[in-house]
């Protein structure tokens, strides 16, 4: 009987199951164990045991003890052989098991320390004939071979390893099962077919607590972590097209919130990790791109340039970042070539068409007529329109001002890396090119990417790495400006009337303002920003990094890098000369020049003394950033040829202006881990920043962490569980910086001006309008409790994190009294506070033909403000429509950062119009009526991952939502601000109050309506969307057996394709008034609308 | 050996740090500063820029005070002026930003004031006339706060920095602002600093509208006698419409009738006056940047308009018909108008002509005397007669107006306020005489029939004063009827 003959046995026989898996428990053995060692020869393990009429198991048992090896075999195939009786003395472990199973039907192999006892292939009833030489090549994910892998035939000692070139070579009988296996890699079964030499790659092995991760000043296996760290890999990174690598962490990591502020190409987009901790300073994470600690959003990096992001959350891992860790980290590695691999290239190339995910239902020309009629009526003016025009209004379908500026614009994204390496050097060479236009027409979006990272061995002491990246961004922009009454292109596209042409009979354009007595003297032609406005932003980004490593002696390295990332930006921008607008050409010109330079010496020690494992740290770190800016202008030009290139011709040549910023940073780094027993871990970090930015007594301040962490998995009464694989709790303590303030702001610096005297121009000097105080750093002091737990062999995982944050000597913009003639001072005075808890669960939940992975995290975060200057208030940005003119978002002592704060609509009046509720009793709507109306905080969001495969299939799903967050959705504002002319939602039209219909959603048609910022405008924002959904079939490249195509996969995938909201305008992905440290969020209002895409795109590796 | 040459590195980074993180930026810090008459200079300059932004001084401080007259009607947002029902949202907060702004120019001031006495290279001439300076300004924007919002928060060199400053009585206001002006009277020379910067006589004009505002009408008359007779100053002649450009058009650079004017210039860039971009219809050819055509009046439906003598020339010259949907027979101002420009407007805001003292006088001088007598009517006159194109010194039977025809003080104040409602059309001026005479009840219900509420007579303090000035309570120390 040998193992095909179980096998047709227990198909026959219930309950297969239990057998199934008894023949796969040692099948999974020898896989796992077979790279060891694959003949018992050599073993000399003396072993003496006299049995007589003993069961074959009770000797094996005995054998078990005085080896020490461990016995694998099926009961049945055991319990099935007669007794024996055995007597030896001091035999070898080969001979005692020769004895043993002599006369038997059983034979043994020896895989490392185990004996594996299976039923004896009767080779006499295999033809010689049929067995024939097999070859073949073993490949490792990249294409690069693997040396030393072994290959054996299936229930047989036969077996080899392979080459240095990944090749080997051995007889088998036909049809035979080879096991392919290598440390750290899944093992595979490969059936023989023919004569051609076999071509086997393995994968990887998925083994959670070796993975590597990358944390500050250096890398930490997963299992050592004491802190809250997530990883998004580069497959995660690279499935869908995205303008900014950064979206990319949208709903993978929890924690993580990423928001669009609106669909521009190259838009902004807000990350924010653990909730907002800075009313002054930035709130986006700092980002550190292989080890640079990087100013800004990282937009110039090929997403497919990413190895991997990993996300530092708690204050042990953001603590050695110091004055700038307490927004998160998220470090950014790029690939890097592969030691001892073969030359690969990856080709990936996609091409998508956007359009926009909705499209607003507006007035028509007939409603748009009538409405207004209507207005004029309840207002006593006379009608605007005559029936006769309100006839033919009704026959036309009128302009779609939404079709003539936005369309359905294509997206091609390709990126070719080509890596490789010998024993002492590895490279990296990567290009990209990423071209988007944008749905609104002429905006666009052009990437183009040189990355090159290169690492040299140069004796066994020193070792020498380079990485540089080169980018340039050249993007056309349609700036949604957020303006009143159609004064900007988004708004006017939305309110210019369905009733009225874009261009005149003459084929010049129309000019909206005087097109209606009644209309706004705002609105513009939304044709004139799309055909004769030009603004283009061009970047060029050089981010490079050198370091040396030494190594004197073992345990000990020191690295020695610098760094320089340059950012050059200029922005022209041209207005045409148009009669319409009575622009007579005007030139913008403004050039920003960034160069940061860094320098970081870091020396790490590392050892192990028996029980006790030691990781030292320590450092000192130097990094400056001057930042120039000129601009130039110029209005009034003979032709628009000229565009940008002549500032000199203008008729009236605009004043230059320039600036110059610098700010330093020195900083004194260390960080100890020291680990007991493999179970106790223990990490103490600390870092000294000295910043340029404050005053001169408060230069200095210290950021200390503490974590431990017990991995309890390693404790021997879990140890021997079947159900927990892994299980780790963590705890974290830790202080952690942010540099709220601007370089100077501590300084009484004036203001340069100028005015005119006679018709000469005169410069001025005042001070600004901040009044200087002195600073102190703005502090988060974090904890932090974790659990990574994983079941089943890690094929269910979970990380949960509890923390709690709070940032103490909040830095707050102080309003000062407008007589002052300051605006405001800074001061250290507030307090802030999240909690949260997040959870990320990974389930391999089927991995048989088809495999099916699935993982998904939510993140809960609670933010309150504790404390603010003399309980002041602190009001978001002042919101103007044209109607309404007021603050939505406030800043209170135990609210939420940035609550919406207004009035309360209770319906309507008698006669129709707005109607608020009278909070505080005094008779009138004033100020005093306002209340919390909304919270722009969402109460979790979360992702969701799920991949499944079968045979060359892939389906993967990518969904992302957000709960309990409202929108203010200020575009509603025009709805109130009738008598404008302005167009309308349809729904304005079909439901408004009248006497007849007073249960309406919108009040009477009046331009005397009470508007003011109330509950109306405050919608949930709550949504789902299936972000992302890709179906890839692998192409069977292997059986092209050709050396040089390694793998092909081919891909259609749709983007934000569906969306489960309530939310009623363009998209609930927006946040206007988005930016680093801004407190009006939630707000939507006449911007550019997100895009829905539809992609198909190719992966080649050769 | 390694770790030594660390240790050393370290050892001087560590002592070199402290030069590493000392700021140094390429720009003025105030301690050093405000030393030289140059310095000083530059913080003189500085008060003008504020006040000169299209928010306030540059436009829409004079489309504010302009639509409230009963001769002119406002548009779009600005269409509640002209209700009398006191401000709504929109034009609250430009009020406020127009306080803000005068309190900018204010701190502007007070920092020139208070830096004066320690400059180290200033020569006592030059500190009288620049301290002078500074404080007409200061007492100039004051004068401007308590008329619009009755008394208000005194903000000298003294309280600079203090947040918690309650707000001042009117008389208290008065009292500061006349301290301030009289010593710029005093210490100013005839000639100024620079073309646009006051004189002595820029301070006896202002002293003069102070006065009559405070009813103290033979200060007034002082005032007003002392610019007059200083000989520096007199009426432009004109013989036709247009030639009001002469005073009033963009390339004026310097008349004899300036006083004391806010310059604005074309070049270089946002130098340029924004009223008239509020005045016009967009390609009606009197600006050619576009326009808002933000107020208006009517040839036939206002009742002022229809009384206005149509051979005045300052009809011709201010009136231009517009229709835009209204009427046929809307007209639109054009006393302010830039045919040429393709940025901003060359035109100056004329805060003070040597007409306003003219007829400051006629006024002041009767009613301290409490009847008219020839002077003040020849005084009158020479306005009077330049409107029909005659010579100002000239008397002129065909349009001079007789004493004996207006020789009680009612009938002769009454012709002087009309003729300065003619000649200041457009000025924002006219609504202060309003307020000041106590007519603006009488007269808008006359011209408009609107009955004007008590809450429009003032501006509300806005809410960002006394959101942060714990002195000032919200709701008692707030303007009626806000």
């Amino acid at each position: 009987m040998n193992f095909k003959a179980i096998l047709r046995h227990t198909d026959s026989q219930p309950p297969w199951i239990a057998q199934t898996i008894r023949v796969m428990k040692i099948a999974a053995i020898i896989l796992l164990t077979a790279c060891l060692q694959v003949s018992a020869n050599g073993y000399s393990q003396e072993i003496t045991i006299s049995r007589n009429n003993t069961s074959l198991e009770k000797v094996c048992r005995a054998i078990e003890k005085q080896s020490g090896y461990v016995f694998f075999f099926d009961h049945h195939l055991l319990d099935g052989a007669p007794a024996i009786n055995i007597d030896i003395k001091g035999a070898p472990l080969k001979e005692a098991m020769d004895i043993c199973l002599k006369n038997l039907p059983l034979t043994y192999t020896v895989v490392g320390k185990n004996i594996v006892i299976m039923a004896k292939e009767n080779a006499a009833d295999q033809p010689e004939i049929l067995r024939q030489e097999v070859s073949g090549k073993v490949k490792g994910e990249d294409g690069g071979p693997l040396p030393g892998a072994t290959v054996k035939v299936k229930n047989s000692t036969v077996g080899t390893v392979t080459q240095a070139d990944g090749s080997f070579r051995l007889n088998a009988p036909a049809n035979a099962v080879l096991v392919i296996s290598y440390l750290g890699y899944e093992t595979l079964e490969v059936t023989v077919s023919n004569n051609t030499p076999l071509s086997i790659q393995l994968k990887p092995v998925v083994n959670r607590s070796s993975e590597v991760v990358v944390i500050g000043y250096g890398v930490a296996k997963k299992s050592d972590l004491t802190g809250a760290v997530s990883q998004i890999r580069s497959e995660d990174i690279s499935v869908q097209p995205l303008t900014n690598a950064m979206q990319a962490l949208a709903g993978r990591a929890p924690g993580v919130q990423v928001m669009q502020n609106n669909g521009a190409p190259g838009g902004k987009i807000s990350v924010r990790i653990r909730g907002v901790n800075s009313i002054l300073g930035s709130n986006e994470p700092l980002y550190v791109i292989d080890g640079f600690p990087f100013n800004g959003s990282p937009d110039f990096l090929q997403p497919s340039d990413i190895a991997s992001m990993e996300v530092l959350k708690d204050a042990s891992s953001t603590a050695i970042y110091g004055s700038r860790g307490a927004n998160g980290i998220v470090m950014i590695t790029t690939k890097t070539g592969k030691k001892k691999e073969g030359t690969t290239v990856d080709v990936a190339s996609s091409y998508s068409i956007q359009s926009v995910t909705k499209k607003m239902r507006l007035m028509s020309p007939l409603q748009y007529g009538t409405l207004y009629n209507e207005q004029a009526k309840n207002d006593n003016v006379p009608l605007y329109f005559t029936q006769q025009q309100l006839d033919e209004f009704a026959k036309s379908p009128g302009t779609d001002w939404q079709d003539l500026v936005m369309h359905n614009a294509p997206l091609s994204n390709t990126g070719v890396t080509v890596s490789g390496g010998g024993d002492k050097t590895r490279f990296s060479v990567g290009a990209g090119m990423y071209l988007q236009d944008g749905i609104v027409r002429n905006s666009d979006y052009k990437r183009y990417s040189l990355r090159g990272s290169i690492e040299h061995e140069i004796s066994k002491v020193f070792a020498l790495s380079y990485n540089v990246a080169l980018t340039k961004i050249d993007t056309r922009l349609q700036n949604s400006q957020l303006g009143n009454r159609g004064s900007d292109l988004i708004s006017a596209m939305l309110m210019a009337p369905p009733t009225l042409s874009p261009y005149l009979e003459d084929g010049s354009y129309r000019r909206l303002t005087t097109a209606y007595p009644f209309i706004s003297n705002a609105i513009i032609n939304p044709m004139i920003p799309i055909y004769e406005v030009n603004e283009r932003l061009k970047a060029n980004r050089v981010f490079s990094n050198a370091a040396l490593t030494i190594k004197p002696m073992e345990d000990l390295s020191i690295r020695i890098s610098a760094g320089i990332n340059n950012q050059d930006d200029r922005r022209d921008i041209y207005s045409n000369i148009e009669p319409s607008t009575n622009s007579v050409g005007k030139a913008d010109v403004n050039t920003a020049q960034t160069q940061s330079l860094l320098n970081e010496n870091v020396i790490n020690y590392n050892k192990r003394l028996g029980i006790h494992a030691i990781n030292a740290m320590a450092g000192f770190t130097y990094q400056d950033n001057v930042q120039t800016v000129m601009r130039g202008s110029g209005i009034g030009f003979l032709s628009d040829v000229l565009n940008t290139g002549s500032l000199q011709s203008a008729a009236t040549p605009g004043i230059p202006n320039s600036t110059y910023e610098k700010w330093a940073l020195l900083s004194f780094i260390g960080r100890v881990n020291y680990t007991l027993l493999e179970k106790y871990l223990f990490t103490v970090s600390m870092r000294r920043d000295g910043s340029s930015r404050y005053s001169k007594d408060n230069k200095w301040g210290n950021f200390p962490s503490a974590a431990v962490a017990w991995r309890m998995s390693n404790e021997p009464w879990i140890k021997q569980s079947k159900v927990i694989s892994d299980l780790k709790i963590r705890s974290s303590y830790g202080a952690s910086g942010s540099t709220a303030i601007n370089p100077y702001q501590t300084l009484n610096l004036l203001t340069p001006g100028m005015t005119t005297f006679g018709d000469a121009a005169f410069i001025t000097y005042a001070p600004g309008e901040t009044l200087p105080n002195t600073l102190k750093w703005e502090t988060t002091y974090q904890v932090d409790f974790g659990v990574d737990l994983g079941l089943f062999r890690d094929r269910f995982h979970l990380t949960a994190d509890f923390y709690q944050k709070r940032t103490k000597n909040l830095l707050n913009k102080v309003q000062l009294p407008s007589s002052m003639g300051y605006k405001n001072t800074v001061r250290n005075v507030g307090e802030m506070q999240n909690k949260g808890m997040e959870f990320a669960i990974d389930v391999q939940a089927m991995d048989n033909a088809v495999k099916w992975n699935i993982g998904g995290n939510i993140a809960f975060n609670c933010n309150k403000v504790l404390k603010l200057y003399n309980a002041q208030d602190i009001y978001g940005t002042n919101l103007y429509t044209g109607s309404l003119n007021d603050y939505v978002n406030l800043l209170r002592e135990g609210q939420p950062f940035g609550i919406f704060y207004g009035y309360v609509e209770k319906g309507y009046s008698a006669s129709g119009n707005l109607e608020y509720e009278d909070l505080n009793k005094d008779g009138k709507i004033s100020a005093a009526d306002k209340t919390y109306i909304g919270n722009p905080n969402p109460d979790f969001t979360y992702g969701i991952n799920s991949v499944t495969t079968y045979k060359g299939f892939e389906l993967t799903l990518f969904i992302q939502g957000s709960q309990g967050n409202d929108i203010f959705n200020l575009n509603k504002a025009a709805t109130l601000d009738l008598g404008m002319g302005l167009n309308l939602p349809a729904e304005v039209a079909e439901n408004h109050w009248t006497p007849e219909h007073t249960d309406a959603k919108y009040p009477k048609i009046t331009r005397n309506l009470a508007g003011n910022m109330s509950t109306r405008f405050v919608e949930n924002g709550s949504y789902l969307k299936l972000k992302n959904i890709q179906l890839a079939y692998n192409l069977p490249v292997e059986r092209l057996h050709t050396k040089w195509f390694r793998k092909a996969q081919v891909y259609i995938s749709a983007q934000n394709m569906i969306t489960f909201t309530k939310y009623s305008w363009y998209d609930p992905e927006v946040n206007v008034y988005g930016s680093e440290n801004s407190v009006a969020q939630g707000i939507d209002y006449s911007t550019y609308p997100v895009s829905k895409s539809f992609t198909v795109g190719i992966r080649c590796g050769f | 050996m390694k770790q030594a040459i660390y240790l050393l590195i370290a050892a001087m980074l560590v002592t070199s740090c402290s030069k590493v993180l000392e700021e140094k930026p390429q720009a003025i810090a105030e301690e050093n500063f405000y030393n030289s008459p140059a310095e000083v200079q530059a913080g003189l300059n500085a008060i003008y820029k504020p006040i000169r932004q299209g928010g306030s001084m540059g436009a829409l401080y004079q489309c504010q005070l302009e639509i409230y007259t009963e001769y002119m009607y406002g548009r779009g947002s600005h269409a509640p002026l002209n209700d009398y029902a006191g401000l709504d949202n929109t034009n609250i907060t430009r009020v406020g930003d127009i306080w803000a702004q005068f309190y900018e120019a204010i701190r502007n001031a007070n920092i020139v004031i208070k830096k004066i006495p320690g400059a180290k290279a200033l020569n006592a001439a030059d500190s009288a006339r620049f301290m002078a300076e500074a404080r007409f300004m200061r007492g100039l924007l004051y004068f401007h706060l308590v008329r619009n919002w009755a008394g208000v928060p005194l903000r000298t060199e003294q309280n600079m920095t203090v947040l918690d400053v309650p707000r001042a009585t009117t008389d208290a206001t008065y009292q500061f602002l006349l301290d301030d002006l009289t010593y710029a009277a005093d210490n100013l020379t005839e000639q100024a600093r620079l073309d646009g910067a006051p004189t002595k006589g820029s301070a006896n004009a202002v002293l003069a509208d102070v006065y009559m505002n405070l009813h103290d009408y033979t200060k007034a008359k002082d005032a007003a006698a002392a610019v007059v007779n200083s000989n520096k100053y007199a009426l432009v002649q004109v013989s036709a419409a247009d030639d009001y450009d002469k005073i009033f058009g963009p390339d004026v650079q310097a008349s004899p009738e300036e006083v004391f004017y806010l310059k604005f210039s074309r070049t270089p860039a946002d130098q340029g006056f924004s009223y008239p971009m509020y005045a016009h219809y967009p390609n009606s050819g009197y600006y050619k940047p576009g326009g808002y055509y933000t107020f208006y009046s009517d040839a036939v439906q206002n009742k002022f308009m229809t009384q206005w003598d149509k051979n005045d020339l300052r009809y011709k010259y201010n009136w231009y018909v517009q229709t835009f949907g209204l009427t046929n027979t809307t007209i639109l101002n054009k006393k302010f108008s830039d045919k040429v420009t393709n940025t901003a407007a060359g035109n100056d805001f004329p805060m003070y002509r040597y007409a306003d003292v003219v007829l400051f006088y006629a006024e002041s001088a009767a009613r301290a005397a409490d009847a008219p007598d020839a002077n003040a009517m020849e005084m009158l006159n020479r306005v009077h007669r330049r409107a029909y194109g005659k010579p100002t010194a000239t008397p002129d039977a065909t349009v001079d107006f007789k004493l004996s025809d207006y020789s009680t003080l009612d009938a002769f104040v009454n012709l002087v306020v009309r003729e300065r409602t003619y000649e200041n059309c457009s000025e924002a001026k006219h609504w202060f005489d309003l307020k000041r005479l106590g007519t603006v009840k009488q007269v808008i219900k006359d011209m408009k029939n609107i009955t004007v509420a008590d809450k429009h007579l003032l501006w509300p303090i806005p809410t960002n004063e006394y959101n942060y000035n714990k002195a000032i309570d919200p709701v008692k120390d707030q303007n009626p009827g806000y």
